[in-house]
């Protein structure tokens, strides 16, 4: 099934490269609320993830001949250009003095359907991959949400907490080793 | 960079934690390196996983009409510009050539000149990036000012119907009419307010029975023994309905309304069961 998704994702670019509407269509109802969730994690208000839903699709449509399958999954490319782009406006806003609402005040219903299994190799491979989310230590997930969805450096997060450098690298390193090692033996994370 | 370094510094790279330095040295190193490329990779998609464990929520529906509107819409006038930046997974490295020493201006001239070009090459990228930057802002605002006229030109609509109901209420022919419901709609209720000087009937339902596949409801003034259609509705899924129906045959007084249930479109006279019948009040 993953693979047909890849097969109709390249097929998608390559009718968006051909500046055929149909493929950017199938695209967006593939990717959306993929984009959008992840905008709305990061910059916290739902103007600004509808915002960078928008330019994330325009930027589909210009540059999808940059589009390279051997580099990733193009989920991971819309991941990567969802990411990028709501830092920016995060960024931008910090630099204004604006602060991101708290993010329970984005109330809206989450489609009880995940899409880690966008980006996974397998099913098997994402299941593991939120097990070991979940299971990570509340610091080390806390780190790397802080440089994940608020793009801080390692020096930002340690002044955040009031941690240690050291501490923060070694916080991240790990609960990244986690996630990698759950992924690669699926059936061990799942059985632990 | 070592590949011990590489690997430690693999990790903060993925989530850009790292300085600048760190990662360029971490990028020119897997560009020969295939074992850390492709621990890289790994790592890459570890962060992907996490990136993507986020609550998943659905925009707004209006977003998908508004987004394809605002970019391909505008794909006759020309490309529609996005971000230029390309996200960097794999890297770019290219080192600048490092003039020779040597007596005389020449290579100096070169540096200069390889300086001044990269400058020139550094002010065009950003100066693109900028234009960029506005183009996306600007398509974004072409499709906020699209969205608020298509809500205006609804709530004019709304405005217009609104407008013309206070105009029948207030008629001075207001004709009230109470509908009872006949079997196998017997719990149904209506009411109609009429005004024969304006030919209009304002009409509202509740607790209809669901209507067969391929039917609608469709409403009737009756006078001289004969029925004027006054249009066709479909309730809600909880049975309720609100019309404001224009009825230009609407000249006399009308001695009953009723509603029957009629194939879809409607029909020039009654064929199907009275669910609805009533008579003016006044």
């Amino acid at each position: 099934m993953l693979d047909t998704r890849m097969s109709e994702d390249r097929n998608a670019i390559r009718l968006v490269v051909a500046r055929d509407a149909a493929g950017l269509e199938l695209l967006y109802d593939h990717y959306a609320t993929m984009v959008y969730s992840l905008a709305l994690r990061i910059v916290r208000e739902t103007g600004d993830a509808e915002d960078v839903t928008q330019e994330v699709f325009a930027y589909v449509w210009s540059e999808a001949a940059r589009f390279n399958a051997e580099r990733g999954s193009v989920a991971a490319w819309l991941t990567i250009l969802a990411r990028s782009r709501s830092l920016d406006r995060l960024r931008r806003r910090r630099s204004r003095g604006g602060l991101p609402p708290p993010s329970d005040s984005v109330g809206e219903i989450p489609d009880p359907a995940p899409s880690v299994e966008l980006m996974a190799a397998s099913a098997e491979q994402a299941g593991a991959a939120r097990l070991a989310l979940d299971a990570l230590p509340d610091e080390q997930r806390t780190t790397l949400e802080l440089a994940y969805y608020e793009g801080l450096t390692q020096t930002e997060i340690a002044e955040r907490t009031h941690t240690p450098l050291g501490t923060v690298k070694t916080r991240i390193r790990s609960g990244l080793q986690r996630i990698r090692e759950a992924m690669q033996q699926p059936s061990r994370g799942r059985e632990a | 960079m070592t590949h011990e370094e590489a690997r430690d510094a693999m990790p903060l790279f993925v989530v850009d934690a790292d300085d600048a330095a760190t990662r360029e040295a971490l990028l020119r190193h897997v560009e020969t390196c295939d074992e850390c490329r492709r621990e890289l990779a790994d790592y890459q998609q570890a962060g992907d996983a996490l990136a993507q464990n986020v609550p998943q929520i659905r925009p707004r529906p209006e977003l998908r009409a508004r987004t394809l509107a605002a970019i391909v819409g505008r794909s006759a006038e020309g490309r529609v510009s996005g971000p230029v930046v390309e996200p960097v997974r794999v890297p770019p490295t290219e080192t600048a050539p490092v003039p020779t020493r040597g007596p005389g201006w020449a290579p100096w001239l070169a540096a200069a000149a390889a300086l001044a070009a990269a400058v020139a090459t550094a002010g065009l990228l950003q100066t693109r990036a900028e234009l960029s930057d506005m183009r996306a802002t600007l398509a974004t605002w072409q499709a906020r000012v699209a969205d608020a006229e298509r809500r205006a030109e609804a709530s004019q609509a709304t405005l217009v119907t609104y407008r013309r109901q206070v105009d029948v209420m207030t008629a001075d022919d207001l004709l009230l009419v109470s509908l009872g419901g006949l079997p196998p709609a017997g719990a149904a209720q209506a009411k109609a307010f009429v005004s024969q000087s304006l030919n209009a009937i304002l009409f509202t339902a509740r607790d209809l029975p669901a209507l067969p596949a391929n039917r609608v409801y469709q409403l009737w003034a009756v006078a001289g023994g004969q029925a004027i259609s006054a249009g066709t509705f479909v309730p809600d899924p909880r049975g309720r309905s609100q019309l404001v129906a224009d009825v230009p045959a609407l000249n006399v007084r009308p001695d009953a309304l009723a509603v029957t249930v009629e194939p879809e479109g409607g029909v020039p006279a009654p064929t199907g069961p009275k669910y609805l019948l009533g008579v003016p009040a006044n």
